[in-house]
């Protein structure tokens, strides 16, 4: 583990740092957009390059990671940079989403937030990517909550600039600001004990000095505030309580990031703190109780998820609500510890990130066109919009996890991994979410296509910047259901890594 | 351990507790800010205690000394978690002059009562 000479690494969180900052300044009219665009564009790239790098070099020597001290000053003293394959997969993901929404965004910001506000916007939206980026990686414990907080900070600030299309987004960012803040002060608290016991902030470095010391009070007290603070950014059910009045109101371009970024990245810092930090041989971590409350959350959230989803009374709120079962999938993939489940979980990350992200850009159509994504006023949209109404049904199926869409690759490994780590039950449980799936995306299918059209007026053009980032991301989950053996790989190896199996 | 991190230790959940009270208990929406206030400050006084020596002095290096000096890395941390503390007391302070103007209350039972209201009538999403 040779650290890089190359500067790549920081500027992952660089590049959206400086865009943010100069957003307020230079970002006037189209080029607060222009701005975000190029910023998380660069950003993809040299997410993406680090990504094959660790790729090519984990072949060779598994376990390889990349390494940047910060200001030159080596860890554990210094804060490190510390990028893997877990972490450059999901930053990857995360400026590669936040490039497709920023693509899709000019005409919606400028429907939905006032002109004078627009650069204040980009800046935020840049400096939350940068949070976002941050937390993934990072090597110290206390820069993730730092980062953590300037993503929250910068998120809520968002979901309030919803306040033009619906009140609500108030109330909603305020919810969400009192929850996040209660979450990231327990994460907070649980650094502090780890500190108290450690002596030290390098995750790495806390890893090794935990395997020395024996298992003892102050250890337990870290790990279960730092679950129950991780649990309430990730939104695991019961801590959800946030989510769906925040996603439906914010504006219709940060409903979209949210979705596809700030829960997935809330689960990374729960994987990395678990099996980077806590874990360790002969712990009973990840087996017996453990499981079974945290698999038990998995299970109500899987269950109450979808069936809430089914009785929503508007689209964004439906999708919310799949979101929290979708969550409840990823966390029982990694609750168990098989090797094949935290591939499913890995996979179902990133495939989630691809559908959501995709339906909830759908959604931001709907806003766009009609004003509004109540169901009643969806009524016959297969015939006065039908592709983006395809859209949707193709998204759903991913959702349920029909054969041909990436929803199923990653549901056959999940199940794979429950059954052969002797998990009948949990694998029951996704088994019965995809049935309840199937009813909230039945919903949609039967609003949409087998009443009558409805007669709210159609506004505003379908630009193709809003066609193109939908047709990659609903693209991609196709294609990547019929051909997944690349994101497979990458899922498998950065499972093993994770986990500190070798193949 | 000494009294004083003993005393501090009992203080510091004592302080968490009373504002996670106030979070959960007030409908007044400032209160529920002061409450989560109340309990970051709480960790604040965790994280100072941590950092606290037996008869350490502070941590400034003198000459020629055989000092015990405080560890002063938990101060440094929580001047960042203060800052973050305030960010988010501002934020909040910010959100709830919006409520203030859109709502006309910052009491979160009537808040809902109009949003249960208004869904009923049906014109909003």
């Amino acid at each position: 583990m040779k650290p890089d000479p190359s500067m790549l690494p920081v500027l992952i969180v660089l590049l959206p740092l400086v865009g943010g900052v100069l957003a307020p300044i230079l970002g006037r009219g189209i080029f607060g957009w222009l701005l975000a665009l190029i910023t998380t564009g660069l950003t993809t790239f040299v997410c993406a390059s680090q990504l094959l790098l660790i790729q090519a070099q984990n072949a060779l020597t598994p376990g390889f990671s990349v390494s940047y001290p910060l200001g030159g000053w080596p860890a554990p003293h210094g804060i490190e940079l510390k990028i893997d394959l877990l972490s450059a997969l999901l930053a990857t993901l995360v400026s590669g989403m936040g490039f497709m929404v920023t693509l899709f965004s000019r005409q919606g910001v400028d429907d939905e937030i006032p002109s004078d506000r627009r650069r204040f916007f980009w800046s935020l939206w840049l400096l939350a990517i940068t949070g976002l980026l941050g937390i993934l990686i990072t090597g110290d414990a206390f820069n993730v909550y730092v980062l953590l907080e300037i993503s929250s900070l910068t998120i809520y600030g968002l979901i309030a600039m919803g306040r033009q299309r619906t009140k609500q987004a108030l109330t909603a960012a305020l919810n969400y600001l009192v929850l996040g803040s209660v979450g990231a002060s327990f994460i907070l608290i649980a650094i502090g004990l780890l500190y108290a016991k450690t002596g030290t902030l390098n995750m790495a470095d806390i890893h090794a000095k935990l395997l020395l010391a024996p298992v003892d009070a102050t250890v337990l007290t870290a790990r279960a505030f730092l679950l129950a603070g991780v649990g309430l950014k990730m939104a695991l059910f019961p801590l959800h309580l946030w989510m769906p009045a925040a996603y439906s109101t914010a504006p219709s371009a940060v409903a979209a990031l949210l979705a596809a970024t700030a829960t997935k990245v809330g689960i990374y810092m729960g994987m990395r703190f678990i099996f980077s930090v806590f874990a360790m041989p002969g712990d009973e971590m990840l087996s017996g109780g453990n499981v079974f409350i945290i698999g038990s959350c998995c299970g109500a959230a899987i269950f109450f998820g979808s069936l809430s989803a089914a009785r929503q009374p508007s689209l964004s709120l439906l999708l919310a609500y799949s979101s929290v079962a979708q969550i409840g999938y990823i966390v029982v993939g990694m609750t168990v510890g098989h090797i094949d489940a935290m591939t499913g979980s890995i996979l179902h990350m990133v495939f989630h990130a691809l559908m959501k992200g995709g339906l909830f850009l759908c959604a931001g159509i709907l806003i766009y066109r009609l004003g509004t994504t109540r169901l009643e006023d969806l009524a016959g949209l297969g015939q006065r919009m039908p592709w983006v109404s395809a859209a949707i049904v193709v998204g759903g199926l991913g959702m349920i996890g029909i054969p041909g869409t990436a929803g199923f690759v990653s549901k056959f490994y999940l199940l794979k991994g429950l059954i052969l780590s002797g998990h009948p039950v949990l694998a029951g449980m996704v088994l019965l979410g995809s049935v309840l799936a199937a009813i909230y995306v039945w919903r949609f299918v039967e609003v949409a296509y087998l009443r009558p059209a409805g007669d709210t007026p159609l506004r505003n053009g379908l630009p193709f910047e809003k066609i193109l980032p939908v047709l990659i991301l609903l693209g991609a989950s196709i294609v990547l259901g019929i051909q997944p053996g690349v994101v497979v790989d990458l899922a498998r190896d950065a499972a093993q890594q994770l986990l500190g199996v070798t193949p | 351990m000494s009294l004083f991190a003993t005393f501090n230790s009992i203080a510091f959940v004592v302080i968490m507790m009373i504002g996670l009270y106030t979070l959960i208990a007030r409908q007044n929406l400032v209160k529920k800010t002061l409450g989560l206030g109340l309990f970051q400050t709480g960790i604040f006084l965790m994280y100072i205690t941590l950092g606290v020596r037996d008869g350490g002095s502070a941590p400034i290096l003198q000459e020629g000394a055989d000092l015990a000096y405080s560890n002063p890395l938990p101060h440094v941390l929580i001047l960042t978690a203060i800052v973050v503390s305030l960010s988010t007391m501002a934020v909040a302070l910010a959100l709830i002059i919006g409520v203030r103007e859109e709502y006309g209350t910052i009491e979160a039972d009537e808040i809902a009562t109009i949003d249960r209201a208004e869904a009923e009538e049906g014109h909003e999403a």
